[in-house]
């Protein structure tokens, strides 16, 4: 019988359009566009495509690009083509995260062609983090989703940097502080586009607040006029002095964005100067000790109430301390600032130089004193006792644990440094194996970023002829310790398996099992065992400093490197996974497992994921996702 | 204002039918105690009669019943029940850009219960809604449409929709080579 429907025959394509516009994209390339010839002309219209590249994706590596055609002309753009081309990459990068969570050869290489993705990758890991809790490898997609955004966000943010040098293409004053906000961005939206943006419509909001004749006014009475609005209408009247500290302070993206909009005068005046520059004020940061200020040059050949100078390129210069009044600094009191400083008895026996109260400094100072200032409060942090409560403000930030983002920011710190102090310097290597160290320990998924920016920097330190001849071994060489990486990476993992029953009586306790130490009481997760001795244990880990025979060791102990140890033949030995931590030691007379997951710490859940697929609540352990080290337990 | 003057507002389907948009279900329960402006209201859902209404004038119409030569009465009168039941909603914007980032194939619960009638009518009431210009009553027709073709293969829904495949097996295996998302190429 023929078909008496209305249905699709009285529908004409707008009809059609609409409903297909609320398909999902896949259900649309998969059925509808087969279902007749008149589905196909319709599933394919631009608008429904263009729609779901907006639906589909939020994040783009070319997002100015993107919103650009987004907001223009359709006609120059095949919407289903990019629709198809981005989904197409999200398969790859699923297929290479799948790869991550399936065995630990190899990581580093899909890290890396993950992270080359940039923005297009960040949307898929968006997604992993927020895997859901009864997901059969929960812990495992939010741990390594957030580990490698968190290395994209580093190696954006270590771009931006590689070019603080560059006088061609140097990046802007707000972009070289927001890449510090990067390294403890996860996934909140302040990143540095949202950061530029902002920055943008601070600019349009205040110049909707002027006159029509904003034009005629003088640099003076404009910049004057944005320090007063920026005080009064929006708020930013730096941090309380208690508060100084504060990692968030440092943070040009949290000041912006946070209500209260705490910050360092250092950042106050890079808030100033950032909005300045947009509404075409040349306006800079003047690098003076103990507090920074704001300069506003004139234009050429003319005073900054717009009167001319005798000559056609001098320039006249004004200064701003938002962070403390939208007043004017006069030149006499900027002067007296260096007198007094001088005669404080800082540690600089003589006067500091002019130039660093009333010139504009060079971005890379600037991003050397952040830098400072963070490390100042690193080490505040640092000094008080683990427990104490005055932590928790100096370290609060919006998203990530407080101590993962503590260690986060030194590691920033350190970068800076090296990209900050020009390799020609004599001194550049002077962090150099305290970085090395860290990255190789802490952040070894960032390798592809110390690859692509760092190494060329270290060979052309090293090739200086005044370098030439010297041997570099271990943490002060960049490319040893990639290397040594990249040999752990590949190594194919040693199986340990319980054989006999020998093994199963004298390893007592599995992979997974949560104790808490008898002497120390921290609350750990068993994540390798040897039986007997120390040679199986897997390398590289920690040993604790109470239990390191010999030598002298540093916070978590020393560490195992390649090299294997013999030794303790007589007992049971394990690694686990602690807060701060990934393989400790341990011997098994120290063990007492626990059963009650009230006692786990938050942050264990979070790091468990690199070993873990997920936590099963009724037996208190977490379930393996290291079978193949260890596919007995 | 003027709906003071307007008693009551009758409309005529293409059978015949003359519907007093005062008198459809629910609302014929207490219809005495119903205010007049209620009836505006309710037609009002829909942007073809409102720009009629403005156009002619209350005087204009007086009494008599507004020809709706496109719809019949079983779905004329579905359409005013869906109208009385929305007619305390905000007016949507007109701005079709402002929806472009959201995307939902969710339906409210009401909704969903009265979309749930035979295939014909859901059709029939889409039409209708897009020739009396109720917005809103159209994206949740379209939504439900849209909703019986997720996660349906080519068969299944030209079986729902009794459409003929006027494909060649060549066509078909070219648009699927097109479509393929499996990997980065």
């Amino acid at each position: 019988m023929a078909s008496t429907s209305v249905f699709p025959r009285e529908f004409g394509d707008e009809l059609l359009l609409h409903i297909f516009a609320d398909v999902a994209p896949e259900d649309n390339l998969r059925s509808l566009q087969l279902v007749c010839k008149k589905f196909y002309t319709v599933a394919n219209d631009q608008t429904i495509w263009k729609r779901n590249c907006c639906t589909s994706f939020r994040y783009w590596q070319d997002e100015s690009w993107f919103h650009d055609k987004v907001a223009g002309d359709k006609a120059d753009v095949d919407w289903k083509d990019l629709w198809l081309r981005r989904r197409r990459r999200n398969a790859h990068i699923a297929r290479l995260f799948d790869g991550i969570l399936e065995t630990k050869v190899r990581r580093l290489d899909r890290f890396r062609d993950i992270c080359e993705y940039g923005y297009d990758a960040k949307d898929f890991l968006l997604e992993q983090i927020q895997t859901l809790d009864d997901a059969e490898d929960v812990l495992a997609r939010r741990y390594f989703g957030m580990t490698i955004l968190d290395s994209l966000h580093r190696g954006m943010a270590v771009e931006v940097w590689s070019r603080l040098q560059d006088p061609v293409n140097p990046p802007s004053l707000d972009r070289a502080f927001g890449a510090f906000d990067m390294f403890v961005l996860h996934d909140q939206p302040q990143d540095l586009d949202y950061i530029d943006r902002w920055f943008n419509e601070a600019a349009d909001r205040f110049r909707a607040t002027q006159q029509e004749d904003w034009h005629h006014m003088s640099t003076r009475s404009k910049a004057l006029a944005l320090a007063r609005w920026l005080r009064t209408q929006e708020g930013f009247e730096g941090s309380n002095s208690d508060a100084y500290r504060n990692f968030r302070n440092c943070l040009i993206g949290h000041a912006i964005s946070d209500p209260e909009h705490p910050s360092l005068p250092l950042v106050s005046s890079a808030i100033f100067a950032s909005v300045a520059t947009r509404l075409g004020l040349d306006a800079a940061c003047c690098n003076a000790p103990i507090h920074v200020h704001a300069v506003v040059s004139s234009p050429p050949g003319l005073d900054l109430d717009g009167n001319p100078l005798p000559t056609p390129d001098s320039v006249d210069r004004m200064y701003l301390d938002l962070y403390n009044s939208p007043q004017e600094i006069r030149h006499d009191d900027l002067d007296r600032r260096r007198q007094a400083y001088a005669t404080a008895g800082h540690n600089h026996p003589s006067l500091p130089p002019t130039s660093a109260f009333f010139d504009p400094a060079p971005l890379h100072a600037l991003v050397e004193r952040m830098a400072n200032n963070l490390k100042t409060s690193y080490s505040s942090v640092k000094r008080l006792p683990e427990d104490s409560l005055a932590i928790h403000p100096l370290t609060a930030l919006r998203a990530g644990d407080p101590e993962l983002n503590t260690e986060s920011l030194l590691y920033a710190v350190l970068w800076a440094h090296l990209l900050s102090t020009p390799p020609t310097s004599p001194e550049w290597d002077d962090g150099l194996d305290f970085f090395l160290n860290r990255f190789a320990l802490q952040y070894p998924e960032d390798a592809w970023i110390v690859t692509r920016h760092l190494a060329p920097i270290y060979d052309s330190f090293v090739s200086a002829p005044e370098r030439r001849g010297r041997h570099r071994v271990g943490w002060e060489n960049v490319r040893e310790i990639l290397k040594m990486l990249g040999n752990l990476d590949a190594r194919t993992p040693v199986l340990s398996r319980r054989y006999t029953r020998e093994i199963h009586e004298r390893v007592r306790y599995k992979i997974g099992q949560v104790f808490r130490h008898r002497r120390y009481g921290y609350v750990g997760v068993i994540n390798g065992w040897a039986a007997p001795g120390l040679a199986s244990l897997p390398t590289p880990h920690y040993v604790p400093p109470e239990e390191a025979g010999e030598g002298t060791a540093v916070g978590n102990g020393e560490w195992e490197g390649t090299s294997f140890r013999r030794g303790g033949e007589g007992n049971t030995y394990y690694t686990c996974l602690r807060p701060n931590c990934d393989r400790l030691r341990l011997a098994q007379e120290t063990i007492e497992i626990i059963t009650d997951p009230g006692l786990i710490p938050q942050q264990l859940f979070f790091l468990a994921g690199k070993f873990f697929k997920r936590f099963d609540r009724e037996t208190c352990t977490f379930v393996s996702n290291i079978t193949e080290f260890y596919p007995d337990d | 204002m003027s709906d003071a003057k307007l008693q009551k507002i009758l409309l005529q389907s293409n059978d015949g039918v003359t519907i007093d948009v005062g008198k459809s279900p629910p609302l014929d329960i207490g219809f005495w105690r119903t205010p007049p402006s209620l009836y505006r209201a309710v037609a009002e859902r829909s942007v073809l009669i409102r720009n009629m209404l403005e156009d002619l004038g209350d005087e204009g119409i007086g009494n008599q019943a507004i020809p709706i030569p496109n719809v019949n009465e079983a779905v004329l009168k579905k359409v005013i029940e869906w109208c009385d039941h929305h007619r305390n909603d905000p007016v949507q914007p007109a701005d079709e850009e402002a929806d472009t980032r959201k995307k939902t194939t969710d339906i409210e619960e009401w909704d969903q219960k009265f979309m749930q009638v035979d295939q014909e009518m859901l059709f029939e009431v889409i039409l209708a809604a897009n020739y009396l210009d109720i917005k809103p009553l159209l994206d949740v027709g379209c939504k439900t449409v849209a909703n019986m073709i997720k996660g349906k293969s080519p068969e299944e829904i030209r079986k729902t929709f009794n459409i003929t495949n006027d494909f060649t097996p060549e066509e078909e295996e070219h648009i699927r080579r097109e479509n393929e998302w499996a990997e980065d190429r």
